[in-house]
């Protein structure tokens, strides 16, 4: 009954690499005539496991070894403890796990699938794989190892072909009709809000302004949306999701290139789902799809070259987009594409032989994901604060490379209206307890937050800040808003005295160690992910071992005690 | 006369020979006037050809005794593409009878696989059931003894039930797959009640070892050269200023090339306003477009290797284009690709 033909291929992802890897899994499944569904976890309907008798799991591990956001609802279904031990004993799986090992607990979230998915029955149709990031001679060789060996499983119990063409081109997965009528041509901005579901909120922009010198190398932005229906309804660590929006000026540029400008303006029907958080604009044609959906300006990965090669005539031209569609030469895709943040629309301009057929845009082009900020206002229905560092850098590449998401950002003009949409994070932080609070550079946002929901109350809690920022009359954001406050301040300036976060909390080992041991105080970290964390987390441990007489053992099950008493935080990115 | 389809296993088109030969023996089998139309297999799998329905009498197919069993969605091609009493030929393994049955053929004695005339009675089913019922299935159970003369009509064949042909006996499975489709149901989440995932991590459940690479090289024994993000091996700052050393070298060049070009932009001018005085009233302008637009090549500037003009993706480590876009001789490139900052 089932269709031995049938895979499904599930990924949970955070910046986009398990998802490339899902697809291009994905591809070579296709190619051996497997009828693939590929789709974060999120987005797979639960039912259709009843039909899965092939599946695969490919998923990174957030910070803190938790599953991705775009993987949590289905992970939480699969959680529930009233799930029977046989309930997938009709699925044969593996999984892949993306991890890095300067974090403590990478690879958790597919050691934890794994595990989960064994729970309930399921069978190990071929080993699972787990790569590492600081692997010297980087991730993809697990991914090539794991991928033969299941390869070579999945010809034990269904029919491979051994002399599969990769170069002759499937056809397309998305497709869609272009239809004779026009769309009455409308202000792109109007276009954003129009969207067919009603999963998003729609606000004005209030206000918007820079909030770091102008002679500072960054521009960070205070941000404020007034909800259009005032029934907001947030808390201290949530977050907000943008949707982001194309310059137009690309995308009427990259349409012409195409040649496909004559028909931008027709309205177009999707045989089936594009699968857009936030459901997709009104009207739709390819302008506003090329507007608002497809991101032109991504950094191409494997996935899109291993379709992108099949469109040049050229034979030089070919071989080279070919050779980054391939895992086992990510190197050279790293020096060409990653490592200049090179466009998906550069690449396109710069190899001129191509000639990409309309029907495959949808497959090619990936799809612009909604972008999160922590909220640094405190809870308000009407309005919405978000502090957000605007992304601007030089690579080798002449033009400045800038943010999708934070370049449509700083067009955004008072009396803008946008669709929006927030995020509950249900953070346990709210507690009467004392609350320790680091948020260097835009770290500060949620800590913003917190600090104006408990000076709002009767009588606040305890709350010590450790702000890090490189100047005081630069950077150092909201700056003026600490002072008189019923706070305690530390601040750490880089470029003056010197120092960062870390150093100053060290220098207030006894009260650090005092608030935590004693006062049983909440701990809060927020800021870029990266070694900054594990800088912060190697403080305390060591605070508590210098003030307890501690071993280091010792002082590493404190910290993970207090992390399961839900004491210990960290949101970073 | 016929119409015959002729599918050819990749490893048989290798030899032209063999396929004439093939070609030859399928002709002598049809009748006279008959015609072939030939193509590989992998073509059909991979939905690159399509037929008409009910286009074929005959599909032939040869293939090596070792080639892999042909899956169902090819047969339910097959079977879509024949017209009725057409049959499928080849030289077909046991176990591929079941699927061809599973797709609604009749396994002929010879081997061959026989495309059954369609049945007629689901219209006569239809018209009877006037009242509206969707549910046809179990109706026309019970219409057999009442209706004597509808069974006699509707006796199907054992292929003309092959969609749902499984049901009875996996009857156990339905309930299974029934009480299991009770839990797959994201609305109804108990998220009160789940269990405590960090106990997962576990490596003592996961009893089956990972893969991970034999060889832990990367073809051609390549050097990752990639900085962590807050790098502090030095790596980063190499890379800066790498970087930084390269747009340097860059202005150089489009420093040299812009002043060759401001050079050809004057002359260029200054005709156009010897031509402006001699012909009074008519006005010449450059447009935007013109004066972002600069001459690119310099004689002799199309690089050691001849890959640099074709940008980036061809460009060796430490050639002064890097980051520049591609150039022909001769072409004209706007400046607007590089950005502000020139």
């Amino acid at each position: 009954m089932t269709n031995q033909r049938n895979l499904v291929i599930l990924f949970g992802s955070e910046t986009g690499n398990s998802a490339d890897l899902a697809h291009v899994l994905a591809r070579k499944c296709r190619y051996q005539q497997f009828n693939v569904t590929v789709t974060p976890m999120n987005r797979f309907e639960v039912k259709n496991l009843l039909e899965t008798s092939i599946l695969v799991v490919i998923c990174s591990t957030m910070g803190q070894g938790d599953i991705p956001r775009n993987a949590t609802k289905f992970w939480k279904f699969m959680l529930q403890k009233k799930l029977p031990s046989n309930l997938l004993n009709h699925v044969r799986f593996t999984t892949f796990g993306l991890g890095d090992s300067s974090y403590p607990k990478y690879n958790h979230a597919i050691r934890k699938i794994h595990n989960r998915f064994l729970q309930l029955g399921a069978i190990e149709m071929s080993p699972r794989g787990e790569s590492d990031e600081q692997s010297p001679l980087g991730s993809e060789v697990f991914y090539i190892e794991w991928e033969k060996v299941f390869f070579e499983n999945l010809g034990k119990i269904c029919v491979l072909f051994d002399d599969v063409n990769s170069d002759t081109l499937l056809p397309p997965e998305n497709t869609f009709v272009v239809l004779g009528e026009k769309a009455a041509t409308e202000d792109s901005k109007l276009v954003a809000l129009n969207r067919a579901g009603d999963t998003t909120r729609k606000g004005t922009i209030v206000f918007n302004k820079r909030i770091t010198a102008e002679t500072h190398y960054q521009d960070v932005r205070q941000l404020v949306i007034e909800d259009d229906s005032g029934s907001l309804a947030y808390s201290p660590g949530d977050t907000v999701a943008l949707y982001p929006t194309n310059d137009s000026e690309d995308v009427d540029q990259l349409l012409r290139y195409l040649k496909w400008d004559h028909i931008a303006d027709n309205l177009i029907q999707l045989n089936g789902e594009l699968g857009v958080d936030g459901e997709v604009v009104m009207p739709l044609t390819l302008r506003s799809l090329f507007t608002h959906h497809l991101d032109i300006n991504a950094i191409p990965r494997r996935s899109f070259f291993q379709i992108l090669y099949h469109f040049s005539d050229n034979e030089r031209h070919r071989e080279k987009l070919k050779e980054f569609s391939l895992v086992e030469e990510s190197e050279s895709l790293y020096d060409y594409a990653n490592r200049p943040r090179r466009s998906i629309m550069e690449v396109i301009q710069e190899f001129e032989s191509l000639h990409i057929p309309l029907e495959h845009c949808l497959d090619l082009f990936p799809l612009i994901h909604p972008r999160l900020f922590s909220i640094s206002s405190g809870p308000d229905s009407r309005r919405v604060e978000l502090t957000i560092a605007i992304v601007e850098y030089k690579t080798i590449i002449r033009k400045v490379r800038k943010g999708l998401c934070t370049r449509w950002i700083k067009t955004l003009q008072k009396g803008d209206q946008i669709v929006f949409e927030v995020h509950r994070n249900n953070l346990k932080l709210d507690s009467q307890t004392p609350i320790i609070m680091v948020g260097p550079g835009t770290g500060i946002a949620p800590m913003k937050s917190l600090i104006e929901y408990e000076l709002g109350k009767d009588i606040p809690r305890d709350m010590y800040l450790f702000t890090g920022h490189r100047y005081r009359s630069q950077d150092f954001l909201y700056g003026s808003q600490w002072e008189n406050r019923k706070l305690q301040l530390f601040t750490s300036f880089s470029r003056e005295s010197g120092g960062y976060v870390q150093e100053r909390l060290y220098e207030h080992k006894e009260l650090v160690n005092d608030l935590l041991i004693n006062q049983k105080a909440y701990f809060y970290l927020c800021g870029s992910s990266g070694k900054m964390p594990i800088q912060i987390r190697i403080t305390i441990e060591t605070i508590l071992q210098e003030c307890n007489d501690w071993s280091e053992d010792k002082a590493k099950q404190y910290l993970q005690q207090i992390e399961s008493e839900h004491r210990y935080f960290q949101e970073t990115w | 006369m016929s119409n015959a389809l002729l599918l050819l296993h990749p490893t048989i088109v290798t030899s032209q020979h063999e396929v004439e030969l093939y070609k030859a023996q399928l002709l002598a089998s049809l009748p006279q006037g008959s015609s072939i139309s030939q193509n590989v297999i992998d073509r059909v799998a991979n939905n690159l050809v399509s037929f008409e329905d009910a286009s074929f009498d005959v599909i032939n197919y040869i293939s090596p005794p070792e080639a892999p069993k042909l899956p169902s969605v090819v047969l339910s091609l097959f079977y879509n593409a024949l017209k009725p009493n057409g049959k499928v030929e080849g030289a077909f393994t046991n176990d591929a009878k079941l699927e061809a049955i599973m797709a609604g053929f009749l396994v002929q004695p010879d081997g061959s696989w026989l495309k059954p005339q369609p049945m007629k009675t689901t219209v006569l089913l239809k018209k009877r059931d006037s009242n509206g019922s969707k549910k046809l299935l179990p109706k026309f159970k019970k219409a057999e003894s009442a209706l004597p003369t509808f069974k006699r009509a509707n006796s199907p064949t054992l292929t003309d039930t092959s969609d749902f042909g499984d049901e009875d006996s996996d009857s156990v499975t339905a309930k299974l797959r029934e009480t299991k489709l009770t839990f797959l149901d994201m609305d109804d989440m108990d998220e009160s009640e789940l269990i405590d995932e960090d106990a997962l991590v576990d490596q003592s459940l996961l009893a089956k070892p990972i893969v991970v690479p034999v060889k832990c090289e990367l073809p051609g024994g390549k050097k990752r050269r990639k900085a962590c993000k807050d790098c502090t091996c030095g790596l980063k700052e190499k890379e800066e200023a790498e970087e930084k050393e390269h747009r340097s070298a860059q202005d150089i060049l489009l420093g040299s090339m812009a002043k060759s070009a401001d050079a050809e932009a004057r002359k260029i001018e200054e005709r156009i306003s010897k031509r402006a005085a001699s012909k009074l009233g008519e006005e010449v302008k450059f447009t935007s477009e013109d004066i972002t637009e600069i001459d690119f090549t310099i004689q002799g500037k199309t690089g050691g290797c001849g890959s640099c003009a074709l940008g980036d993706a061809f460009r060796c480590d430490g050639c002064p284009y890097l980051g520049l876009p591609p150039f022909k001789p001769g072409q004209v490139i706007s400046l607007d690709s590089f950005g502000e900052d020139i």
